[in-house]
């Protein structure tokens, strides 16, 4: 019963990847208008939850959506009533980049 | 999840109506939300928690009236009915008790929204209602 352990972590890695993208393909998926309400919704929240594992995910989707999310979880980004949308994305886009994701 | 299966779970009233995805947006292009799009700006989200709102000349918490009074520092002026007119492009704002949830424009004499990442020709009354992401119901429309 012990012998197949690679195969466990390897069905493990595979299945937490997988859900980690649904569970973040169900937050994005919202017709809300206003970033800081989607924001607040429990999908939002659970993939949030995740914790740091998540950030690389979150910035590979390089969705405004995810803004606020990246906030909270890296403690640093700008604030929407000072900067713009694409401003924001762009923000995230240099910060991946410097934080070597 | 299928294009079509995903509007269709947000709007309930518009099952087996003859909507069309005029463009599902890509994510680069995913930069706006309805009401930008309504007043033909593609580049940032308006709304009243954003930096594009013009909070020196209405509050931030504003609600409806504050959506109103955005169309009006874009020249449009109240108008009560849905119906076509030559030379103008009308614009219809949803609200659920009250809160601001969605703009729509009519281009030529289609109804345009932008949801989430789609770009949807539809007829106003589709996206009404009270399930958890339908728009409510019209709270004002503008020419």
């Amino acid at each position: 019963m012990s012998k197949p352990n690679k195969l466990n972590k390897f069905n493990e890695f595979v299945s937490n990847d997988m859900i980690i993208l649904k569970m973040i393909e169900e937050a994005e998926s919202t017709p809300s208008s206003d970033l800081e309400e989607i924001s607040k919704r429990k999908s939002y929240k659970n993939v949030v939850s995740i914790g740091e594992k998540v950030i690389p995910y979150l910035l590979k989707r390089n969705l405004i959506i995810w803004d606020r999310g990246l906030s909270e979880l890296t403690g640093v980004g700008l604030n929407s009533l000072e900067h713009n949308t694409s401003e924001r994305k762009e923000y995230w886009e240099k910060w991946a980049k410097e934080n070597g994701f | 999840m299928d294009s079509n299966k995903e509007i269709e779970s947000w709007f309930p009233n518009i099952i087996g109506k003859p909507y069309k995805i005029i463009k599902e947006l890509s994510f680069d292009e995913n930069e706006f939300n309805c009401v930008a799009f309504t007043l033909d700006i593609y580049y940032t989200y308006v709304w009243t928690n954003e930096k594009s709102w013009p909070y020196d000349k209405i509050p931030r918490n504003s609600g409806v009236p504050g959506f109103k009074k955005l169309y009006e520092l874009y020249g449009y002026i109240e108008t009560y009915d849905l119906v076509y007119e030559n030379g103008y492009e009308k614009i219809i704002f949803y609200s659920d008790n009250d809160i601001p949830m969605h703009a729509a424009k009519q281009h030529k004499k289609q109804w345009l929204s932008k949801c989430g990442k789609y770009i949807i020709k539809h007829q106003p009354d589709w996206l009404c209602g009270k399930s958890e992401y339908s728009y409510g119901d019209i709270s004002f429309i503008m020419k």
